[in-house]
């Protein structure tokens, strides 16, 4: 059975550190990343581990750290070694106080699956003021043997599951280098720079050379919720239109029904346009008039 | 004509063309619309016909629901071959944004909402089967299952019940400027 992201990392602890962290051409690219914040930049470090190398590289750069991790001990041994704010968190449910000057995920991808991994992109733009800057670092499916992953052809990726990594079984997701350029510009950030080099842990057991691939891109479109960019010009204008009703018994959304809780919650006269008094989402919420 | 019915309010509803709107000019405090930009054909008139039987109060609201450029349900419309393709959400939205701020609702505030269909089905087959046939109900044709089923075998070896179909909520406001 496959160990999740947060029995993994809690297992691993500082040997995690101690295999990853000296890695000297991705602390120069964090460092590079760094020197292109303003001063005092407030960074976001997602899956931030035990802090070191990123956190520790943007906090003694002057920068305001802000750290997550889906593990506990991860977030402890960071809050030991690194000035910063580390918060115990799953980064898919993450909603920060602030937006930040600069975002930071670093090797820390590979467990979420490929739609999550897409969302997370749109995710780290909301948190973001315009532009700003985001940085990357995953191994990329170009670097893999094709006889141990899958191709996955709903997200153009490719899936490692039951992979044995650190003495545990982990399922992962890889997308190619291209795959990742189009999906940051999609999400509207434009890349500047990138940088792919050899690494080897420093673990008696775990000593695998990986290819590392890190980018650094830059919000340039304000709002990722209009994505995917660019618009391109006469798309689906060919397309027919088919009647979708997409209230179906299975569509499940706390928000949405929190949503219409606080519209009914008000003595207000609503017009809702669309095929729905049969969805019981919204019967829940509302009555359909019966006359006008 | 609405008012609240054991705790209940009630609300109009109107699933014909959002270009003429049989309802009296400003009628209502908020005007919901869920998924119709797809079918609107002429969308300036359309958005000129929601903001006429909007109240002109700045406390209306015109609220619009579409799909997030991250849905999952959308990508498996969009990227399997024999299952038919969904519009730019976001640039349906853009549109409908720009036609309210000309009509004087240019105060706009977008968040997404987190939205999935559940498959609770404890065989994986099964799941398969279903969202599969969930699936063909939103497509012009039945899918080739074939294409269809490795791809859900494989979202549900991350995503054990659930496909998501995050939306987008547009809220729309009178500017007070």
């Amino acid at each position: 059975m496959e160990a999740d992201a947060e029995t993994l990392f809690d297992y691993l602890g500082k040997r995690y550190e101690d295999a990853f962290a000296d890695s000297p051409n991705l602390c120069k690219f964090i460092a590079t990343a760094a020197q292109n914040l303003p001063a005092q930049s407030k960074v976001l470090d997602v899956g931030c581990g035990t802090g070191k190398p990123v956190a520790n590289i943007l906090a003694s750069m002057g920068h305001d750290v802000y750290g997550i991790d889906i593990s506990q001990e991860m977030v402890n041994i960071a809050s030991s070694q690194v000035k910063g704010t580390f918060q115990k968190v799953d980064m898919r449910n993450y909603k920060p106080a602030f937006l930040m000057d600069g975002i930071f995920v670093v090797l820390s991808l590979f467990q979420i699956t490929p739609g999550e991994t897409y969302s997370m992109i749109y995710q780290w733009s909301q948190w973001l003021k315009p532009g700003c800057l985001l940085v990357i670092g995953v191994t990329p499916s170009t670097s893999l043997p094709e006889n141990e992953v899958t191709y996955d052809a709903t997200w153009d990726c490719h899936r490692q599951m039951q992979k044995p990594w650190m003495d545990k079984y982990t399922n992962e997701t890889f997308f190619s280098e291209d795959g990742w350029q189009r999906m940051l510009q999609d999400a509207g950030f434009e890349s500047e720079l990138s940088s792919t080099f050899p690494f080897t842990p420093n673990d008696p057991d775990h000593q695998s050379t990986e290819i590392h691939y890190l980018v650094l891109a830059r919000k340039n479109e304000a709002q990722p919720l209009l994505g995917p960019y660019p618009y391109v010009s006469e798309e689906n204008k060919e397309q027919p239109v088919i009647r979708r009703n997409f209230f179906d018994d299975r569509l499940v959304s706390d928000d949405l029904s929190a949503l219409l809780k606080q519209l009914s919650c008000r003595h207000e006269q609503i017009l809702v346009l669309g095929d729905l008094p049969q969805s019981k989402l919204l019967a829940k919420q509302f009555c359909v008039a019966s006359n006008k | 004509m609405t008012g609240f019915r054991q705790g209940i309010p009630e609300a109009q509803f109107f699933d014909g063309p959002t270009e003429s709107l049989p309802f009296e000019s400003d009628t209502f405090d908020v005007v919901f619309m869920l998924w119709k930009l797809e079918y609107i054909v002429d969308v300036k008139t359309a958005i000129q016909e929601t903001v006429r039987v909007s109240r002109r109060a700045f406390d209306a609201k015109i609220i619009t629901i579409q799909g997030a450029p991250d849905s999952e349900l959308s990508r498996f419309l969009n990227t399997t071959p024999s299952l038919s393709p969904i519009a730019h959400q976001g640039r349906l939205l853009a549109s409908s944004i720009e036609h309210l701020r000309a009509e004087g609702f240019s105060d706009n505030e977008l968040t997404r909402i987190d939205t999935h269909y559940s498959f609770l089905e404890t065989d994986i087959e099964e799941r398969c089967n279903e969202a599969s046939s969930l699936l063909s109900r939103f497509s012009a044709s039945d899918c080739n299952r074939d294409e269809l089923i490795p791809r859900l075998k494989l979202h549900f070896e991350g995503s054990r019940h659930a496909i998501g179909h995050g939306m987008v909520v547009s809220t729309s406001r009178l500017c007070r400027n």
